[in-house]
């Protein structure tokens, strides 16, 4: 981002009537540049709110972080820096340097983390705060060659480590990864020795960009992609395998074909962690099944699904593979080495990220590798990620075969020997959350939270969360849906429901209502409705109860639901 | 030149968005409030990125009104060879 776009961004927002996301940020330097870009990166990302980035008196890390009020703020981010740990290890101060103060400057830095970690510990595990250990380089304090790490040096990265490793094991701390601007091939320097010097501005204009970015990230992540849909022939593998055959086509060493190869683990990886793989390619999909059949593929078969494989638009086989995934274009990235079929596909769904594989561009195929778990990048694996392609693929299968035999639909949930439970203590199950931050079909109002928010939401009067799991005879689809409102005498109330869309057709969503009634013996449900864009199969849900799209807040009384509620087999377990 | 003006106009509204457009060509650092030692910062920076020259901080001091900037503008971009 350049800064013109960073004051631009910040200009856009700054008269805007939103509700305000207060963002804390702590440095021992001129905060600036940082600030500037922190607050552009965020608001890209909570384009629901007007983002605030505060600064506290810099120079005094320790105060500032003892001044840190949770109370009156979202989150926070502390850039630290080796000055901080003590002012000798920076350039403004002359302290001194050299073997004689070095003991002394790794026992003030101890301190000066001890004393850091003591103030973190202090805040609540609730409260989001994104910490960069020190990005830049020690100055020449030490007495051996500037490219010897001696003794002193280690201990003090042992030092400032150690944090690190208490820090990831906070519950809302979360740790940028300094490593990551040597993966952009246009990484500019980090240090602005004049700047430092001249305005206390240590970091040129790019590095606080990136680390901007990168707090940015860390703090308001955006909802990871759920599906990739892959090309195959000069993207899974090199070669195509219609001409060369099954057995030529490579991703290997001996072929310089590893970046095929690495591809392929990348999206193994990614398939391992629930994220839906899928192929469209223009070919004989008998030839692909025999390259698929190779015992050194690296992406196995059973780990895509649907693979279609035809000689139509590849924009059509990309929309029956949507269709299989129930998911939406724009939580699906496409990767293809023809840009006309990216054109084509992206001009079929506007909202799909389309990206090529460029096999004969080492450095873009390197950040592709990069780019790609960071679209699915998620905090926690959870055991519904493990079952998703698995439930897919049976109720595709079902599906499939139902419709050929003639089944009808009814026979279909008669038969399924499906089990709902319910789980009235799901409310710190990070799962819920996920759940709540990520379904757009099946969404009650689109409200997205941070854990704070959510925390916070379930401490009011009479609050209750719960979460929904199903499972039928062809296998497992976890927890599916969460509800979460405040249970009154008469009337509960409903301010989230989302449900995955995985779930749909089951008949959940009446289940999920007569849970909440027969629970709170409310007589009347009000739901907190706000139409969306997305929000379509709630919408038509909401119908056949009023009889009309609701347009904003609607009633459903315990009469209604009753009367227009069809039969329903689940099993139904209660838990808590 | 003119265009210089403009574009210098522009950058100078994005940095200091109350400053009405006649007010611009005669801010000074003494006239425009928010003309402080971060806001100049950030003009430079501004100023970096539009006409793609360098403001180092040595020359920050010496650059106290719309008029010295311009015509330190038109200085350096003559020299580049980039305005006729």
């Amino acid at each position: 981002m350049q800064f013109t776009e960073a004051i631009k961004i910040i200009r856009q927002y700054s008269s805007a009537d939103l509700p305000l996301s207060q963002v804390r940020l702590i440095t021992g330097f001129n905060p600036l540049h940082l600030q500037t870009f922190l607050q552009a990166h965020l608001q890209q990302r909570i384009s629901v709110r007007r983002v605030v980035v505060s600064t506290d008196v810099y120079g005094d890390m320790t105060g500032a972080l003892a001044r840190i009020r949770p109370s009156l703020l979202d989150m926070c981010a502390i850039a630290l820096e080796w000055p901080d740990l003590d002012p000798r290890l920076g350039f403004r101060q002359m302290g001194g340097w050299g073997h004689k103060e070095l003991a002394d400057i790794i026992g003030d830095a101890k301190a000066k983390l001890a004393a850091i970690r003591e103030s973190l510990a202090s805040l609540p595990d609730h409260f989001p705060l994104a910490l960069s250990l020190p990005t830049l380089d020690l100055p020449p304090v030490f007495h051996t060659p500037s490219g010897q790490l001696c003794e002193a040096e280690i201990r003090l990265r042992h030092a400032v480590n150690e944090l690190g490793l208490w820090a990831i094991s906070r519950a809302n701390i979360r740790l940028v990864r300094p490593q990551r601007q040597q993966i952009d091939a246009d990484s500019a320097p980090a240090f602005d020795f004049k700047g430092e010097l001249m305005a206390g501005l240590p970091y040129t204009v790019a590095h606080a960009d990136r680390l901007a970015q990168s707090f940015a990230q860390l703090l308001a992540p955006l909802a990871p992609k759920k599906g990739l849909i892959t090309d195959l022939d000069d993207t899974l593998w090199a070669g195509i395998a219609g001409e060369v055959g099954p057995e030529a086509v490579s991703w290997d060493l001996d072929r310089k074909t590893q970046l095929h190869g690495l591809y392929q683990q990348v999206l193994r990886a990614l398939a391992d962690q629930g994220v839906l793989i899928g192929a469209a390619s223009k070919n004989d999909p008998e030839i692909v099944e025999a390259v698929f059949r190779r015992t050194d593929i690296v992406l196995p078969r059973d780990r895509v699904f649907p693979v279609e494989a035809d000689w139509n638009a590849k924009s059509e086989s990309v929309t029956r593979i949507l269709d299989a995934w129930n998911v939406h274009a724009d939580s699906v990235v496409f990767v293809d080495d023809s840009s006309s079929e990216l054109a084509e596909v992206k001009a079929a769904h506007p909202e799909m990220e389309c990206i090529r594989f460029d096999g004969q561009d080492y450095a873009e195929v390197h950040s592709l590798l990069y780019r790609l778990r960071d679209l699915f990048a998620k905090q926690t694996i959870t055991q519904e990620d493990s079952l998703r392609l698995d439930s897919l693929r049976a109720g595709s299968v079902f599906r499939e075969g139902a419709r050929s035999r003639g089944v009808s639909n009814e026979d279909f949930l008669r038969d399924a020997e499906a089990k709902i439970t319910f789980d009235f203590a799901a409310a710190t199950n990070p799962r819920s959350l996920e759940l709540v931050n990520k379904t757009n079909q099946f969404n009650l109002n689109g409200t997205r939270y941070n854990e704070a928010e959510w925390l916070d939401s379930l401490a009011l009067p009479n609050a209750f969360a719960v979460s929904a799991s199903y499972r039928d005879k062809y296998g497992p689809l976890g927890a599916i849906a969460v509800l979460a409102g405040q249970a009154g005498e008469k009337e509960t109330t409903i301010s989230t429901w989302v449900m995955s869309c995985r779930a749909f057709g089951r008949r959940i969503e009446y289940q999920c209502l007569k849970a909440i009634l027969d629970r709170f013996s409310a007589q009347e449900i009000r739901f907190e409705f706000s139409a969306t864009t997305r929000n379509e199969y709630l919408q038509k849900f909401a119908e056949l109860f009023l009889g009309e799209r609701p347009s904003g807040p609607f009633t459903i009384s315990r009469a209604v639901f009753q009367d227009k509620c069809p039969r329903l087999y689940h099993e139904v377990e209660i838990q808590s | 030149m003119n265009d210089l003006r403009q574009r210098l106009t522009r950058s100078f509204s994005l940095v200091f968005p109350d400053l009405k457009a006649p007010e611009v060509y005669s801010a000074s650092s003494s006239s425009v409030a928010a003309w402080d030692s971060m806001a100049a910062i950030i003009l430079a920076n501004v100023i970096e990125e539009e006409f793609r020259v360098k403001l180092d901080y040595d020359v920050l001091p010496q650059l106290l009104s719309f008029d010295l900037i311009l015509n330190y503008l038109n200085n350096q971009l003559k020299n580049n060879n980039e305005i006729p």
